[in-house]
């Protein structure tokens, strides 16, 4: 043994150790600016935290357990603990659609869509050129088309009733029915061109104009280059802005404002039309507000991340941004019946589910561990593989099968069984599907755990328990189930919070149907994390992330309260004993 | 000693890994003339066909990702990795602009002429038009000509003949609807129209009223009655889901199915039988029933500015993707009716044409951001009145259903 | 439940009995084991049939293909949009790495815990568990940022690569895991250790060479649920990797059905199915280790 384990020590253990802390140091040196320069906070903080630590505590005496624990902690932090906290903060904000940005992001949103058309507006085409003195003007020619509509709308066209053969082409179209069809004849399509005006003399053309920042002048007709059709390419005198070079002026076109003959701004909206818009809004930076040009509504911060109308608290501009709320979203579960409501009767189906799936798994899991845990039974190997493989399949795709084998009129298990019971559509039914489905998921992983923990128990005492005279019976009730019992229960509680919270079972098996009477939004088999995910999610205005962190620190309060107080009755366990 | 080993290796390790990394500095940030479009699988070959040679001397980048997750992962996504652009459904626009994450387009007037309006109106929330409809798709009922010989022209009619063979063991699902345990409410909707009921009335201008919520308005409210017989006769069935419509149809097993285009290459073209696409027959004197339209663009986001490509990602969407010519190669490749009504036109498909005629009179999905209540409501009333022993009477159903989404509307 | 673990030593095969004490002995199990195998074969079923049908619908509700085929694997293997070869490789790769360093991880906080007394010892193993019972809901979005600000500094580890999305896997390597294997370690006698120190061996030397040797049972099965884990994960992977060649299987495959309407079941379940092979060849390799240490009888102070 000594020999085995020497192995593990000495100076290339050491060396390893310098190479790790050095390479850590190094790649922490070598982000330091960057983190700095893009202003990732969060990830200096943690960068800092975790090197200071490794190098402290893999360079010191002390400390030891720590040592074991440190990276796994590290990675613990990274990943499990601050996307906690974050989830927390989240749930003192109004953080859902239409409150997802900050306040600035929202002002300038708000700012842009607001331009609208001015009453005559015109719409341009657009060719962005430069003057002899190289700045950047705009070649405007207002947009004309010809009276009547050279595009009918196909929904005009009469519904006709044809046949179609059943080979890999429709050969012949037969008709059946009165209706006639140009289905035959498809349109040529042309170039998409084909409805711009082409008059037939230079009079007709519209003008063409020059904009700059300082307003529009109308060009001399006879300098205007023009291709066949009569469209405008270029004036004489301005140098068109070459393809190539459209992409390294677009910040320029995009901030290029004409002031236009209706009162309004010419503003590019492409690379080859503009249109006069104005503003229908106005933002007050001072004040803070908002003031409507054509109502003279005033707008103003609500305090609750919106600028909303006081007289009117409905008129909300959007979007509106993230703002923190306090526990307006923890007040409204408790206030609101739609919420609350039901609150009682998930959560006491949420209980059965998980414990009732648990305590089923287990016992099953075990169960088949210790009756595959037999010296001399032949076929174990491929018994114990065959047990693994639904593990092996993704569960998304393995309930979705479920739920069409358990399918009320048409599924594979009511015909199989001669049976019509009613697995998803009745609600204690659709409850014992759930328990059912899960029962199967959750099989391979307490037996693999089961058969794991089955090696733990030293062959020594149940021997002993043996010779004093024990039945197996006995010996498994007083020996192993106890032993097992130390090792796995802390698996049960946290299996038991995992299925607390299994969403994907009830959201791919059943959708939380079916529905519940006298609620709108509850089903029979909701849990409360689906439950939080309909109210949050689907039952409002787009998602209300704010609302789905508050009621997920409940949830989170509640299992974590009945988890607490079953580790101290399994403490009382360990603690007998040692 | 021991320590000062230990000092002195570490400094060293650290010493020229650190100076390494000062040597290579980060290469400095050139202005981006990159549009990145984030679109589907469906269309991915497409979109990057038609940018391969980027787009007006910028360069396209082309990023696929699952439908669904483009309008999610917009949400949450950094400045650096954002898009410009992005495909998506026109239902997505009202979260989005609330969000403020698409931005407003000026669309030319050439390509509103060119556009089907309710396309158009699609993607219309607020004020203004937030994307170019590129594709719209309709349901339409699909008739296994086989089964049966003269088409039937009122609903009653069908029905009839639908139970008849039922009665003579001929098929197993006499009317395929898809629904399933949550409902599906774009399936059933020419039904739910047919009886009169609607989402959302309109205003005398023509554009959406979510404050009229007609889920359980008084003209449905009388014929409601029917969805019990349906329910009773086993004509329809909420127990019949996607899977088993398209399987029990394919099978020659239902005479009736109400699907949409995306299955024309794949399913309806290699059918063993001579069917029909057709619309749904009318069920109540003077309600013509309707499918929902659905449309399908292309948007701008709000980090087209922030990344310097505003007017080129504008120019990309409303100006390019509007023309008949890029809808119709993006059409080709996903077998959606184009919105541009000239590409419309010069669809040869004639199972498509079909589909596009069982539009007509069609209404758009409304974009609020409350929809998600919307769907789960109606489809939810629609499952319990119709799942056959213990359904939920429909009167009952609807009502519930309404109360649900005026309360969501707020 | 009236048989246990007996130490009885196998039964010569020759030895003759009749069947009723044959089956009082051994046949029952294989009447439970195989009610049990029906029971968790029926649905995978499904998914082998579905993988040899053309354009399979979740409903289908044939066990057997009708026309076999295997135009699905082919789908698998031709499009270059979706290289399902290289979301394999990924996947074994991340799932290997991720499954070594999770037993690493775990075995060493559970060494920790069973083998020393230390302040904080008790309220740090309930906090591990109790960590881990938080409703992941807007997690997901605060791992995204995390890892958005960490691709700005470390862009070899940030979104979209394969080594980020392990770290994040790396996460929840000592939680559940920890506490299953410290239950082991309890019952490894602590006089192994004792003499090993009165020897001279560090603390290292114990951990490396006599308790991991002899924990190989549940180390076995902690890297089996640990490399399951990270193939069927799918909330994290698919908020993270997002260009095709980083995904792994769980995100790539469901490419295959996330379009609306046009799902493509056949391709996805072929996919699965294949997928689900190196687990069961993992398993039949880590069976020796786990079910192996019980006639040897481990713990011999």
């Amino acid at each position: 043994m000594q020999a085995m384990i020497s192995r593990f020590g000495g100076m290339p253990a050491m060396i390893l150790k310098l190479v790790f802390l050095g390479l850590v140091n190094a790649l922490a040196i070598l982000a330091f600016p960057t983190m700095i320069s893009t202003q990732a906070w969060l990830i200096l903080g943690i960068v800092i935290a975790s090197t200071i630590a490794l190098d402290y505590l893999f360079l010191t005496k002390k400390f030891i357990p720590a040592k074991y624990v440190i990276i796994g902690a590290i990675f613990l932090t990274a990943f499990q603990i601050i996307p906690v906290i974050y989830n927390i903060s989240i749930a003192f904000t109004n953080y859902s659609t239409g409150h997802i940005g900050t306040q600035p992001e929202a002002i300038e949103a708000i700012v842009r869509d607001s331009a609208a058309q001015t009453e005559n507006s015109v719409t341009y085409d657009m060719i962005p050129a430069t003057d002899s003195g190289g700045d950047l003007v705009l070649i405007l020619t207002p947009q004309v088309f010809a009276d009547e509509a050279a595009v009918t709308d196909p929904a005009t066209t009469e519904p006709v009733e044809t046949e179609f053969g059943g080979t890999d082409e429709p050969v012949e179209t037969e008709f059946d029915g009165e209706g006639t069809t140009d289905s035959a004849s498809p349109v040529p399509s042309g170039d998409g061109d084909m409805n711009v005006a082409t008059p037939a003399d230079d009079t007709s053309y519209p003008p063409t104009y020059i904009g700059t920042p300082e307003g529009i002048d109308e060009v001399e007709p006879s300098t205007v280059q023009r291709d066949e059709f009569g469209t405008v390419t270029g004036v004489e005198g301005y140098t068109n802005v070459p393809e190539s070079d459209l992409a390294s002026n677009d910040a320029a076109l995009a901030g290029y404002d004409v002031p236009g003959p209706d009162g309004g701004l010419i503003q590019p909206q492409g690379l080859s039309t503009a249109v006069e818009l104005e503003p229908t809004l106005v933002y007050d930076p001072v004040a803070d507000t908002f003031t409507s040009l054509q109502t003279g509504t005033v707008y103003t911060d609500n305090g609750e991340g919106s600028y909303t109308d006081p007289n009117n608290p409905d008129d909300e501009l959007l979007p509106g941004w993230r703002e923190t709320v306090g526990f307006k979203n923890f007040f409204r579960i408790f206030s609101d019946p739609d919420i609350s409501g039901p609150f009682f009767i998930v959560f006491v189906w949420t209980f059965v589910y998980a414990i009732v799936t648990v305590l089923l798994t287990f016992a099953l899991g075990l169960g088949l561990a210790i009756v595959m845990n037999k010296p001399g039974m032949r076929g174990q190997r491929v018994y114990r593989s065959l047990l693994v493989i639904p593990y092996a399949v993704p569960a998304f795709l393995s309930i979705l099968v479920w739920a069409a084998l358990l399918n009320d009129d048409f599924g594979a298990i009511n015909q199989v069984l001669g049976t019509s019971i009613p697995w998803l559509f009745d609600p204690t039914w659709a409850k014992v599907s759930c328990i059912l489905v899960n029962l199967w998921l959750g099989l391979p992983y307490m037996f693999l755990i089961s058969t794991g923990a089955l090696q733990a128990i030293p062959s020594e005492l149940q021997e002993a328990a043996r010779v004093d005279g024990a039945r197996n019976w006995q010996v498994f009730r007083l020996v192993n189930l106890p032993l097992l019992l130390v090792a796995l229960t802390p698996l049960l509680i946290a299996s038991f919070a995992f299925n607390f919270n299994n969403f994907n079972n009830i959201y791919l098996l059943t959708g939380g149907g079916p529905a519940m009477d006298g609620s709108n939004v509850a089903g029979a088999t909701d849990i409360l994390i689906s439950y939080t995910y309909k109210v949050a999610f689907a039952a409002g205005k787009g998602n209300d992330y704010g609302l789905a962190a508050a009621v997920s620190i409940i949830i989170f309060m509640i299992v974590g309260t009945i988890s607490a107080i079953s580790f101290s009755r399994s403490k009382a366990i360990r603690e007998e004993r040692a | 000693m021991r320590r000062t080993l230990r000092a002195i290796g570490l400094g060293a390790v650290a010493a020229s890994l650190g100076f390494g990394a000062l040597l290579s500095a980060p290469p400095a940030n050139a202005a981006t003339t990159t549009i990145v479009i984030w679109t589907d699988e469906n269309r991915s070959a497409s979109v990057r066909e038609l940018f391969a040679n980027g787009y007006k001397g910028y360069t396209v980048q082309v990023v696929v990702k699952d439908f669904g997750q483009i309008r999610d992962d917009l949400s949450k996504v950094t400045e650096s990795a954002a898009p410009d652009v992005i495909v998506g459904a026109h239902d997505w626009v009202g979260e989005l602009a609330a969000n403020g994450s698409i931005v407003k387009l000026n669309v030319p007037a050439k390509a509103v002429r060119e556009t089907a309006t309710y396309a158009l109106q699609g993607f219309r929330y607020g004020s203004g038009i937030y994307g170019m409809p590129t594709q719209i798709e309709n349901v339409a009922l699909v008739t296994n000509a086989s089964l049966i010989k003269t088409q039937p022209k009122t609903f009653a009619e069908l029905s009839k003949m639908a139970l008849a063979l039922k009665k003579a063991g001929k098929v197993t699902v006499p009317f395929a609807v898809p629904q399933g345990a949550n409902g599906d409410a774009y399936h059933m909707y020419p039904l739910f129209s047919g009886l009169g009921g609607y989402i959302f009335g309109t205003n005398p201008s023509g554009s959406v009223n979510p404050k009229k919520v007609g889920l359980d308005n008084a003209t449905f409210r009388k014929n409601q009655n029917l969805i019990n017989a349906w329910n009773k006769s086993g004509l329809i069935n909420s127990k019949v889901d996607y899977g088993i419509a398209k399987d029990a149809f394919v099978a020659g097993k239902a005479p009736f199915w109400i699907t949409g285009p995306w299955e024309i290459n794949d399913t309806i073209k290699k059918l063993g039988f001579k069917y029909r696409i057709t619309a749904v027959p009318t069920i109540v004197d003077g309600i013509t029933p309707v499918p929902f339209l659905g449309a399908q663009g292309f948007m701008v986001t709000k980090f087209a500015a922030i990344h310097g490509v505003q007017i080129g990602a504008n120019s990309l969407v409303a100006e390019y993707m509007s023309t008949a010519p890029a809808q119709a190669k993006l059409a080709a490749a996903n077998g959606r009716t184009p919105a541009n009504l000239i590409a419309a036109k010069a669809v040869s498909d004639p199972q498509l044409k079909a589909f596009g005629a069982a539009g007509v009179g069609g209404v758009p999905m409304p974009n609020v951001p409350q929809m998600a209540s919307v769907w789960s409501a109606l489809g939810g009333a629609w499952v319990n009145s119709t799942k056959g022993a213990g359904a939920t009477p429909a009167q009952k159903a609807f009502a519930q259903a309404q109360a649900t989404v005026v309360k969501a509307i707020g | 439940m009236s048989a246990t673990t007996s130490p009885v030593a196998p039964v010569p095969k020759a030895a003759r009995r009749s069947f009723g004490r044959w089956f009082k002995v051994l046949g029952w199990r294989h009447l439970v084991a195989l009610g049990a195998i029906a029971f968790a074969i029926l649905p995978v079923l499904w998914v082998v049939s579905a993988a040899f049908t053309t354009d399979p619908t979740i409903s289908s509700g044939n066990l057997l293909p009708r026309q076999p085929t295997t135009d699905n694997f082919t789908t698998l293997f031709s499009n270059p949009d979706q290289p399902y070869l290289k979301w394999y490789l990924n996947t074994m790769v991340l799932a290997t790495v991720v499954a070594i360093f999770t037993v690493l991880i775990a075995a060493g906080a559970a060494y920790a815990f069973s083998r020393f007394r230390f302040k904080g010892r008790r309220v740090g193993m309930v906090f591990l568990l109790l960590v881990q019972m938080f409703p992941q809901f807007l997690a997901i979005v605060a791992i995204y940022l995390l890892m958005a600000q960490v691709s700005d500094v470390f862009a070899g580890v940030g979104l979209d690569t394969l080594t980020g999305l392990g770290l994040v896997y790396l996460g929840g390597a000592m939680g559940v895991n920890a506490w299953l294997i410290k239950g082991f370690f309890d019952t490894i006698p602590f006089e192994i250790d004792e003499s090993a120190k009165v020897d001279g061996a560090t603390h290292g030397q114990v951990f490396w060479g006599i308790i991991l040797p002899l924990a190989a049972p549940v180390l076995a099965v902690v890297g089996l649920l640990s490399f399951i884990f990270t193939i069927n994960e799918f909330l994290i992977a698919s908020t993270l990797l997002q260009s095709p060649g980083t995904k792994t299987l769980a995100v790539g495959l469901r490419g295959f059905i996330d379009q609306q309407y046009s799902e493509n079941w056949g391709p996805f379940a072929a996919g699965a199915l294949l997928a689900a092979i190196p687990v069961v060849i993992l398993f039949i390799f880590l069976q020796k280790f786990i079910v192996g240490g019980l006639t040897q009888g481990s713990v011999k102070g």
